[in-house]
């Protein structure tokens, strides 16, 4: 096997040289490493990965195969989106081999098919260790000779569906902002026996006929809709953030967001109830968090970060809104985390 | 924060090591001890292993060494009035013990409070029919299965749920008296066994072949649950875990699945109520995402010691925490000392366990791997891919093995069959497999082992072909080199393959690839476990090396303030947690001493390997290769090779070559006793005595010498075709039969024999000297004669019965010993006295298995001294004679004979005990009888059977027989026996041997368990046919009646049941002594 050399530079000149195994392309986009030791299908496939290059703190990747593109109810069963999200992989070893029985493929013929880059061989724990000191940064995957492929404008136009479209039956409506939905969201909405209005990043939410209003993560700056958040908020119906959503939902209220010092790219972020004793262990994947201060009245912390102390959710005292900014639909939740739609669900069907 | 108002804790230790039962209890119950410790707990540990860690000083506020039975617990807590017991921490052996004493209403009429997971919990998944219940109540789905309580009921079980089937006693450790049967005759002959372990017995449906994985699990009081690390075993269901090569974290598994087990993990964890730690096991469908839970363990268990060491998160620390009502969210991660405990530990490299086995030390051992544990120790590898990982644990499991290639030829008959059927040997069967053409799919259809570790398997033999296409270093390319080193290929390896020497010891091709490698700047790194996957930054000093990375983790200083601790290695049959407790205590010497200690070990089941126990640990080989790398970096003051046994010792010459200081002792003089020429020459210099022995090469030699010294003598082999290594021939017909069939002699494969002393009396002198002075000595004596390997002696110090003479002399070899040695740190010497005329059997400059012991009975830690005087500090000699001591101390083995079927339990040359213990008596008789006790005898209530071998034994016995009689015993023995008793005025009744048809007969009694304790003297020293004196000796074990096979020992636990009840055993601590 001859091996292609990639190279991976990150905007402050290092480089990390390994060998290519995905698609022959150059790209250019954030460098964010993850800790998950399993479950890349889902990440490579999260929307709110979009565009940038994911770096595995796992060194053996591709074991078990690439999942077929099993479809029920128009959403995908082993991915988080129809196809692959991220710009680029990098990994330590790669497994040119697989062995699962639900295996359709390998890792490097998805990607290939893809048109994503990857590379093996390079020491991520050095790299992540190097994100961790400088902050995630900017990095492009070279391979000599090959086309580069050039970055997206819009990334939260290029996750979002087109045109509004519904899943599911329900005495009641619940409409999702589709800012980079993961399917699993949709699933765990149409699972509680609602109807799910999945609408653009860029519908005028409140002009939409909804009984709760769900919002999730997005791959760049969510500022933009803003606005008709805010809108949405007005009617003062039941609006539920997740995995992210818990920014949008902040800026909607007149909040703000930082930079977390550390960023939560992992299956094992700790976090914890206000005021409780109760924490459970979720799946996250930012690098902003609110910022508590900036909470504007009747808004308190919901959940905090046992390690760095970071708002992992936000409530209103009065009003029917709450997000929390981890994954409480993540294929490896916590049971616990079940109750977060449940309530919400109970929250709509009260009103 | 915890609320409790415990002031002092009972905590059960688990006794001596015994397959099944070992190392990670000691590390368990020292964790605990150290977490209970910090929250000003007084703690009690009832402990009769003396050799560990957790029963050092400073560990535990007050030690027992006494068995840990529901009697001498009760009596313990009855004098000390704890407010609560831990049972978690000591194994079953621990956790029996405290359900007894909980369903006996001890623990209630004194007001203990169970700490951590309640008893009625552990009840729950200990007890089969509740625990498949429990889990239908929440639906986990169990293995179909049926608790039984008669062997007819199993058969009409088996045959409802159809063949094969597998059979498991509950209540038992480490899988003991459980098995397969594919029929209705194997399931009987299972049964019957099954059920003298248990009352009641589970009938299930074989899954072998699916795939077998592991949770370790934790939930506080406030139901935070936290899975800590997940397990997958290489080698499918149907081989114990215990047995199995295993891979943290799991790699064949998708999300799916591992999300699903996960999540059935904390629903089991919370709805049996666990408080502190558990694991989960499960069988999962290789085809498909069904499962089934195999068993829950409410404890730590030798899983979760693995996982702790594989993630470092502290598991049983935080469980002992967890216990007092902490919550997870209020600890701390020992590792960041910043984040939380409560997380779930991300791994960036992947670690395998790989079991050590030592069946070539017993006579007739089955070889064939099942559901019943047969190792005796482990190693963890730890690697950035599967590859690297495998061939290191492979080399540290240190059999002779260099990685999964370049090994030498395993001659194998049918190599179907030798995939099919697991032995201790199958991986190694894989690269034959590999190599010879067999597919990737055709050895999954072999041996169902997941076909992802088969590919990775294949592709070193494809690297290993590929080196072989060069025969110089030149040549072969930078790349494929590197390739090689992350591979797991050693310089060894690498050697053999390119280069192709003749077989030797090929140190200067080894030399070579390492020479050219860092030429060409192929060099490893060293890297952290922080538990976090570089998330945040660690604070301790957790490191394996690894050739697949760019930059090291740590820096280096080369300020000289550092000193190596090269540690022990898997534990095996003469090594263990003896050298983890001397070379803990080298590092924390040390350390205490100002200077920086650096632990290098790989065994998980150790305190040694505890990143908090000195201030850099490697987890990582103990090959020259290895040590040199770490060397390399860190430029250490010195290197300690004296503190973990015969790994570390025999690296001295080769590390001094290479230009490492040794701290301690030189290595030409660790050589001069190391070599048995040397040392002879060095002897007769000195005039001191040893049993005649020669290096000879030729039959005729050896007849000649035999002529010439007499019968018996034993022969050393230095290349062994089957069987035991070492053997004692006691007249002209063995020796030819041993050196025609064991062995092979000639120039290249000399034989050491030597002259065989017996009813001589065995004497151990453990000491420190400084410049070849002796500081301090231990001279303890063995209850039997010479001839009963050293560690499977039973051991007095100090010694009861020994002339003064004998003493004043053994005293002066020592000293001339380490004088001409010019000792500096701790030497062993075993000697042999009859009519006080003295040999030296053996002499080793290094610590010795017996050094826990005498510094524990002594009161003085020989260890502590010995690093100072090596490091060069003054120390102060403690002025503290044996002869002062108004106790006695006796260490006495701990065999596992009823795990190893069919091997013969007698006791030779070769050692074979797995543990032992160590307790103090006022006087002799009250030392056996606790010792005893502690390793499984009991006092017989009224019947014991006598089978005592040859005349002299049977002359030896008589006034143990006349003792028996007086007490009121019922003496049955066999017919010779019964006759000599009788002509000497002893009653006794006559059995019929097993092979007669006669009544009544030895047989049944032992099998109907009529008699409480079987002594059966073998009658020469030679390997035993399988005769009746065997067939006796091996239903003892299997029906789970104790046994004696040596006169000495047999009389002195006689007479000292005849003397003391067990009321007369006194329940004094360490410190009341």
């Amino acid at each position: 096997m001859s091996k292609t050399v990639a190279v991976l530079s990150l905007a402050d000149g290092t480089k990390f040289t390994g060998f290519s195994f995905g698609a022959e392309l150059s790209v250019r986009g954030e460098v964010v490493f993850n800790t998950s030791m399993t479950g890349w299908p889902e990440l490579l496939s999260d929307p709110g990965l979009r565009g940038q290059i994911l770096v595995l703190t796992y060194p053996l990747i591709g074991n078990y195969g690439v999942p077929p593109r099993d479809t029920e109810g128009g959403l995908m069963l082993n991915f988080e989106s129809e196809e692959v999200q991220i710009a680029g992989l990098v990994v330590t070893d790669y497994s040119e081999e697989f062995s699962h029985w639900n295996a359709a493929g390998s890792l490097a013929e998805w990607l290939r098919g893809s048109g994503v880059p990857a590379i093996f061989g390079v020491d991520t724990r050095e790299l992540a260790k190097h994100l961790r000191e400088r902050g995630e940064l900017e990095g492009a995957i070279e391979i000599e000779g090959a086309a580069v492929k050039p970055a997206s404008a819009n990334r939260i136009a290029d996750v979002s569906i087109a045109r509004a479209a519904t899943y599911g039956e329900g005495d009641v409506t619940v409409a999702l902002l589709d800012t980079g939905v993961r399917h699993n969201v949709i699933r765990s909405l149409v699972r509680r026996g609602v109807k799910v209005l999945r609408l653009p990043w860029d519908a005028d939410i409140a002009a939409h006929e909804w009984d709760g209003l769900v919002l999730v993560d997005a791959p760049d700056d969510p500022s933009p809709v803003a606005g008709s958040v805010a809108r949405a908020l007005a009617k003062g119906r039941p609006v539920l953030g997740v995995g992210g959503g818990d920014k949008l939902l902040a800026l909607a209220a007149g909040g703000a967001i930082r930079k977390l010092e550390h960023s939560h790219r992992g299956a094992n972020q700790p976090v914890i109830e206000a005021g409780t004793s109760r924490a459970q262990i979720t799946v996250q994947n930012r690098s902003w968090t609110v910022d508590a201060a900036s909470l504007p009245e009747g808004w308190s912390v919901w959940f905090e970060n046992l390690n760095d102390g970071s708002v992992e959710g936000i409530r209103h005292e009065a009003l029917p809104f709450r997000a929390v900014a981890w994954h409480p639909e993540a294929t490896n939740r916590p049971e616990e985390a079940d109750r977060i739609y449940d309530e919400f669900i109970e929250t709509i069907r009260r009103k | 924060m915890a609320q409790h108002n415990i002031k002092k804790v009972v905590l059960l230790g688990s006794g001596a090591l015994k397959i099944g039962e070992a190392g990670e209890f000691d590390y368990s119950g020292s964790q605990a001890l150290k977490a209970l410790k910090e929250e000003g707990i007084r703690t009690v540990l009832v402990n009769p292993n003396i050799a560990t860690i957790q029963t050092s000083e400073n560990i535990a506020d007050r030690v027992y060494f006494l068995p840990v039975t529901p009697e001498y617990v009760e009596k313990v807590i009855a004098k000390e009035r704890p407010d609560g017991i831990l049972l978690a921490f000591g194994g079953q052996t621990a956790l029996n013990c405290g359900v007894a004493l909980y369903k006996s209403g001890v623990l209630e009429k004194y007001g203990v409070q169970v700490l951590g997971t309640p008893v009625q919990a552990i009840i729950d998944t200990e007890d089969r029919d509740i625990f498949v219940h429990k889990l239908d109540e929440i639906g986990v789905k169990t293995i179909k299965s049926k608790a039984v309580t008669t062997v007819e009921d199993a058969k009409v079980v088996a045959a409802e749920l159809g063949y094969p089937i597998i059979l498991r006693p509950a209540y038992t450790l480490g899988g003991l008296g459980s098995g397969f049967a594919n029929d209705e005759a194997e399931l009987e002959a299972l049964a019957r066994k099954a059920f003298t372990y248990s009352p009641q017995v589970l009938v299930e449906k074989s899954l072998k072949g699916w795939k077998e994985i592991e949770y370790e699990v934790m939930r506080d009081r406030f139901d935070n649950c936290i899975t800590v690390c997940n397990m997958e075993n290489f080698d499918p269901l149907g081989i114990h875990t215990g047995e199995s090569i295993v891979v943290a974290p799991v790699q064949t598994l998708s999300s799916t699945e591992t999300a699903k087990l996960r999540a059935l993990a904390i629903r089991i964890i919370r709805h049996v109520g666990i408080v502190g730690e558990c694991n989960v096991q499960y069988a999962l469908d290789p085809v498909s995402e069904e499962y089934v839970v195999i068993e829950v363990n409410a404890r730590l268990s030798r899983s979760s010691a693995l996982a702790s060491k594989a993630t470092g998160f502290p598991l049983a620390f935080v469980a002992a925490k967890v216990a007092l009502g902490y919550g997870l969210h209020e600890l701390k991660n020992s590792v960041t000392r910043v984040t939380t405990a409560c997380f779930e530990p991300a791994l960036d490299y992947v670690v395998c366990k790989i079991p050590r086995w030592d069946l070539g030390k017993f006579k007739g051992v089955s070889r064939e791997l099942g559901s019943s544990m047969k190792s005796v120790g482990e190693v963890m590898s730890i690697g950035r891919n599967f590859e690297e990982c495998m061939q290191k644990g492979l080399r540290m499991i240190g059999q002779g093995m260099h990685g999964f290639v370049a090994n030498k030829e395993l001659a194998v008959a049918d190599l179907d069959e030798a995939l099919a059927r697991p032995t201790d040997k199958r991986v190694f069967h894989l690269a034959n497999a590999l190599k010879a053409g067999y597919s990737v799919e055709r050895i999954w259809e072999l041996t169902k082992i997941d076909k992802w570790f088969l590919q990775k398997l294949a592709n070193i033999i494809r690297l290993d072909g590929e080196l072989g296409r060069y025969s110089s270093l030149a040549e072969v390319p930078d790349e494929l080199m590197r390739e090689a080193k992350q591979r797991g290929f050693s310089d060894f390896q690498i050697a053999r393959e390119v280069l192709k020497p003749a077989d030797g010891d090929m140190e200067s091709e080894v030399a070579a690839v390492r020479t050219h490698r860092k030429e060409r700047g192929i060099t490893p790194v060293v890297k952290r476990i922080d538990t976090l996957a570089a998330e945040y930054p660690a604070t301790t000093n957790y490191l394996y090396v690894t050739y697949n990375g760019t930059a090291h983790d740590i820096d280096f200083s080369a300020d000289g303030a550092s000193v190596v601790v090269l540690g022990s290695g898997a534990y095996r049959i003469g090594s263990s947690v003896e050298f983890d407790w001397c070379s803990v205590n080298a590092a924390a010497t040390i350390r205490k001493s100002g200077l920086r200690s650096i632990m290098i070990n790989y065994n998980p089941e150790t305190v040694s390997t505890d990143y908090d126990m000195s201030d850099r640990l490697y987890f990582d080989e103990l090959t020259l290769e290895r040590v040199l790398d770490i060397t390399d970096l860190e430029s250490p003051r010195g290197v300690v090779v004296s503190m973990g046994g015969q790994i570390p010792n025999n690296l001295a010459m080769r590390l001094d070559a290479n230009g490492v200081p040794l701290v301690g002792t030189s290595a030409a003089n660790i050589d001069r006793a190391e070599d048995r020429h040397k040392f002879s020459s060095m002897c007769d210099e000195l005039g001191i005595d040893q049993p005649r022995w020669k290096e000879l090469s030729s039959m005729e030699d050896i007849y000649r010498f035999a002529d010439e010294v007499g019968f018996p003598l034993l022969i050393r082999p230095s290349y062994v075709l089957s069987g035991a290594a070492m053997n004692v021939v006691s007249n002209r017909g063995e020796l030819e039969h041993f050196l025609t069939l064991a062995t092979n002699v000639s120039k290249q494969h000399p034989v050491v024999v030597t002259e065989y002393l017996t009813h001589a009396k065995e004497i151990e002198i453990d000491a420190v000297a400084k410049d070849g002075e002796v500081l301090i000595y231990a001279m303890s004596e063995h209850v039997e004669y010479a001839g009963v390997h050293s560690g499977d002696a039973t051991m007095v110090f100090p010694p009861q019965k020994m002339y003064v003479e004998t003493m004043r002399r053994v005293k002066k070899i020592a000293r001339e010993v380490a004088r001409g040695l010019q000792i500096t740190g701790p030497f062993n010497m075993q000697l042999m006295a009859k009519n006080n005329d003295i040999k030296v059997i053996e002499c080793n400059l290094r610590a010795s298995r017996s050094f826990p012991f005498v510094s524990k009975v002594l009161k003085v830690n020989f260890i502590e001294l010995a690093t100072r005087v090596m490091l060069g500090l003054p120390v102060e000699i403690p002025h503290k004679s044996a002869f002062e001591l108004d106790y006695v101390g006796i260490k006495a083995p701990q065999f596992s004979f009823s795990r190893l079927q069919k091997t013969d339990p007698v006791l030779g040359v070769e050692m074979s005990s797995t543990g032992e213990v160590g307790c103090l008596g006022d006087d002799y008789s009250e030392a056996i009888l606790k010792s005893m006790i502690s390793v499984g005898y009991a006092i017989p209530r009224k019947s014991v059977l006598l089978s005592t071998g040859d005349a002299r034994s049977k002359a030896d016995l008589l006034p143990a027989a006349r003792a028996l009689a007086e007490r009121g015993y019922n003496i049955f023995a066999t017919r010779g026996t019964a006759d000599y008793l009788g002509q000497n005025g002893v009653q006794a009744e006559a059995l019929a041997w097993p092979d007669s048809p006669e009544k009544p007969n030895t047989l049944d009694y032992i099998r109907d368990r009529r008699v409480d304790l079987v002594v059966n003297i073998p009658k020469n020293l030679s390997e035993a046919e399988l005769n009746n004196d065997y067939t006796i000796r091996r239903s003892a074990i299997d029906f789970n009646v104790p046994l004696i096979t040596n006169a000495r020992l047999a009389s002195a636990f006689i007479d000292a049941f005849c003397r003391l009840s067990s009321d007369d055993i006194k329940i004094k601590a360490w410190d009341e002594y």
